[in-house]
């Protein structure tokens, strides 16, 4: 335990843990594991993977499992202060001190926290400085799938959901205590669904011009296929029935149930969309429990019934029915993120706070739509949008992409027009007296692995700029808010999310020149990205621009059991503006059918 | 109402209070005892606190108040065998319900309803309202550092910010005997500080009533606490500087709170 003293400290409960719903910690277990989330504690405490996991790795009687998150800055330098280092939240335990320190990598902008927390936890940086006795690294988490920028710095990886493949992770550690490192990680590459990147190396290829230029040309991949492990049904895998509770507020402060994994509608920018396939869903009965459960073993007078999709959810009448009786006795509100709005609105809007409606309509034309293959219409968004504003509502936000494949100005002008559209609607329709609160947000399109666009350009900073300037003066004129995400972080974004086993010494440099908190725009400058990438003579557009399909992508050597094939197939869709039905209404042989991880329908159906 | 006494020591002493208020809502919730919701869109528990405490600083002496359900229905429904008199200032007052939970009529109508039985659980509808329950309850769901030490069920609200003046802290830190104290309470006496950036020279001697020292290692002192407010930890670092020693690492207890007359906060008095 290391003796901070905290009253200097910002928000300092961050830092003592205490949480009510706390496992008892088993000292004496033989494997001792610490989660590190490589963001701040509010954030890290909202993530449903790591609140299942780490209930599950202390479900476990051999394995006691502690937390630790990234300390904000002022924390660290009282660490160096100090000559502490990063403990645990629940024992006070140095991380240096357990067995093993896995990290949860959510998104591509905490790739350098990871540094951060090992270089605080005085953890070598590097697999290969690491000795005899230094804990084994484990990174898993949705960033997975390509985590090829942190291959240096992880003993291991373990690609995709935790819940069964981490009690593996947990067992082979009990079977090789004491064991050499080596084999430690020799062991635990064997497992299914897991790597050890220093066991398996890359080369990458250059051409060398006339006066000595070198360009790159491609690289080798990995001599093995690691498999994407999904749990196949979730009405059977492990689910906590409770949740600690913090004692600050956090981001997501209630409690969160899981009704479906997977998303059915095949979104071709939606990285998530494909990665979770299949559908599998949870019976309305399970779900009903479980709320139940959470709310009464929790305090919490909220839940929010979590999916990609929730409007897609077979039972989702079903559920309502069994909650709400529940939820008026109790005081309890339950949220349905993620609801699509179009159909249900009469039915289940919140009848009481006429909060605000989201729509991510994401393109602005039906021709960008369809080639995107977002199954929403401007006719959707308008009929929903009469019932609501006759009802009383009277603030919408509308979410859109811009830098999408095929994207024209004559898009983005669609994007000012339907927010015309629905001004307009809202003096006609409205029965509030309150003036129309209409926001409208765009990001910057990212192109993903494992998507129909993971060969597609970014979009240039020009083209970007001018998008939204349009967009900004447009949308001022009749007073609608325009929030738009900022360039430079989807540049670094793109280029982590594309990125291969070169970025390690990038990534390094960045986190030295002091690039941590990237997530946290106060703390983000591409400029340390940009630099470092010039030391390493990397060109950032092998990375940002349009990649050739017969090229060996870094991520290829993980299966998620959606086929090559099938992202080529929707690729060329996309470009004819053809669009793909969800899995509810056909099956589309995108690969899990065949190797026997989907039944061809959507499971609880 | 329902009156606690609580303790709130390490890692609590480490939560704000607005997360304070987060987590005592979540503990009553926890506890399943029976506390009333505001009306209104976004129905809400009501619970009033004695001042805030500073981050860091423990204490053995925080009071609560929680607003039962029968400290509405005592506000909202006329009583048919009350007096004529207090059913029309019961009716007079509703309007103003939400605004003031402590409206006199409102009290005068609850004793009427719960005569000298509301210490008693309600044994027809099974409901949980006699202190000693309450307390066992709270105590099994409370979170570390945390602890109900007293319950009370008071036909007011007891409206801490108008009773609490002062409160009594212990000050522990190797050698904090050696401070040189005589001189706070008499006549002027100036401790610097840092508020949003700039620093302040503030003379604090009648912020203190009371400063002595216990042992080697520890002071008392009694400090303006509510509306006029002396930080404990303000005050302790100041004082330390003023002496040339580091506070670093000074543990603050929180004692007792006090009337403008020196009386001790009690139950009797709210
Ligand atoms: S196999 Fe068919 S039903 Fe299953 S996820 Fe793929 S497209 Fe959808």
């Amino acid at each position: 335990m290391n003796k901070i003293d905290l009253t200097k400290i910002t928000k300092p409960s961050r830092y003592v843990g205490g949480e009510y719903n706390t496992p008892k910690i088993k000292k004496d277990a033989k494997v001792q594991i610490c989660f590190c989330f490589p963001d701040v504690y509010e954030v890290g405490m909202s993530n449903l993977g790591m609140r299942i996991l780490y209930y599950m790795l202390n479900s476990l009687d051999f394995v006691s499992c502690e937390r630790c998150f990234a300390p904000w800055e002022d924390y660290a330098e009282a660490l160096h202060e100090k000559d502490a280092e990063l403990c645990s939240l629940e024992s006070g335990t140095p991380l240096k001190n357990f067995d093993m320190v896995a990290f949860s990598v959510q998104y591509e902008l905490c790739y350098t926290n990871v540094l951060y927390m090992l270089e605080l936890a005085k953890i070598p940086l590097r697999t290969a400085e690491r000795k005899q006795g230094d804990p084994i690294v484990l990174a898993g988490g949705p960033c997975s799938v390509n985590l090829e920028p942190l291959a240096d710095f992880c003993d291991f990886i373990d690609i995709g959901e935790g819940e069964d493949v981490l009690k593996r992770i947990a067992e082979c550690l009990a079977v090789t205590k004491g064991k050499s490192r080596a084999d430690i990680v020799a062991a635990l590459d064997q497992l299914e669904g897991c790597y050890a990147p220093s066991l398996h190396p890359v080369g990458f290829f250059y051409e060398t011009d006339s006066e000595g230029n070198r360009t790159f040309v491609g690289q080798s991949l990995p001599d093995k296929v690691v498999k994407q492990q999904k749990v196949a049904d979730m009405n059977a895998c492990f689910c906590p029935e409770t949740a600690q509770v913090p004692n600050l507020e956090i981001i997501h402060d209630r409690a969160v149930v899981e009704i479906f994994r997977g998303c059915a509608n095949g979104c071709r920018f939606c990285q998530a969309g494909f990665i979770y396939r299949p559908v599998r869903e949870r019976t309305p009965e399970y779900v009903a429990e479980l709320s139940k459960k959470l709310l009464d073993s929790t305090g919490y007078d909220e839940i929010s019934l979590n999916s990609l999709s929730t409007s897609d959810y077979s039972h989702l009448r079903e559920l309502i029915d069994y909650l709400t009786p529940y939820a008026e006795v109790n005081h309890v509100n339950y949220s349905l993120p993620s609801l699509r709005m179009d159909s249900f609105l009469g039915e289940y809007a919140d009848k009481k706070r006429k909060s605000s409606l989201t729509f991510a309509v994401e393109a602005g034309t039906q021709r960008l739509r369809n080639v995107i293959n977002k199954n929403i219409t401007e006719e959707n968004v308008l009929s929903c949008l009469t019932q609501a504003f006759q009802m009383g509502y009277s603030s919408v936000k509308l979410y859109f992409m811009l830098g999408l494949p095929t994207e024209t100005m004559d898009d983005v002008k669609a994007i000012a027009e339907l927010a015309y559209k629905i001004h307009a609607l809202y003096n006609r329709e409205k029965c509030s007296k309150k003036p129309l609160k209409l926001n409208v947000s765009a990001s910057v399109f990212i192109p993903k692995p494992f998507t129909p666009f993971q060969w597609e350009a970014f979009d240039s900073r020009e083209s970007v700029e001018e998008k939204q300037r349009y967009l900004k003066e447009t949308l001022r004129k009749k007073g609608i808010a325009f929030n738009y995400h900022d360039y430079d972080s989807s540049v670094a974004e793109t280029l982590l999310a594309r990125g291969d086993r070169r970025l390690g010494n990038v990534l390094e440099r960045v986190y030295k020149q002091g690039g941590i908190m990237d997530g946290w725009c106060e703390y983000f400058a591409l400029g340390r990205y940009i630099d470092a990438l010039k030391c390493e003579k990397i060109d950032i557009n092998e990375f940002l621009g349009a990649q050739d399909v017969n090229k060996v992508l870094p991520w290829d050597y993980v299966d998620i059991g959606v086929n090559r094939e099938y992202f080529l197939a929707e690729r060329e869709k996309a470009y004819k503006a053809e669009t793909t039905p969800n899995c509810y209404k056909q099956c589309n042989n995108c690969g899990l059918l065949e190797r026997g991880m989907c039944s061809g329908k959507v499971v609880g159906t | 109402m329902i009156v606690l006494k609580y303790e709130k020591t390490y890692p609590s002493s480490m939560v704000s209070h607005i997360d304070t208020v987060r987590l005592m809502n979540r503990i009553i919730r926890r506890s399943g005892i029976d506390i009333a919701y505001s009306a209104g869109f976004n129905p809400h528990m009501e619970i009033f606190f004695s001042p805030a405490l500073s981050l860091g600083v423990e204490s053995v002496c925080e009071m609560m108040a929680i607003k039962q359900p029968s400290d509405i229905e005592a506000q909202t429904k006329p009583l048919s065998n009350a007096t004529a008199k207090s059913t029309i200032e019961i009716s007079s007052a509703e309007s103003q319900i939400e605004v003031n939970a402590s409206k006199d009529c409102a009290e005068e109508a609850h004793s009427i309803l719960h005569g000298h039985n509301a210490d008693a659980i309600n044994t027809n509808t099974g409901i949980i309202n006699d202190a000693q329950s309450i307390l066992q309850r709270l105590n099994a769901v409370t979170v570390d550092g945390i602890r109900f030490t007293a319950c009370w069920i008071k036909e007011k609200n007891p409206n801490f910010a108008a009773h609490v003046y002062y409160a009594s802290y212990l000050f522990c830190l190797e050698g904090i005997g050696s401070l040189k104290i005589d001189d706070i309470t008499k006549g002027e006496y100036f401790i610097e500080y840092i508020e949003k950036g700039t620093l302040i020279k503030k003379d604090i001697s009648d912020l203190v009533k009371f400063v002595e020292v216990r042992d080697k290692d520890c002071i008392e002192a009694t400090l303006a606490c509510g509306n006029k407010n002396l930080k404990a930890d303000r005050f302790i670092c100041g004082v330390c500087a003023n002496n040339g020693i580091n506070a670093e690492g000074v543990k603050i207890v929180k004692q007792k709170m006090f009337d403008e007359q020196l009386n001790e906060i009690t139950v009797a008095l709210l």
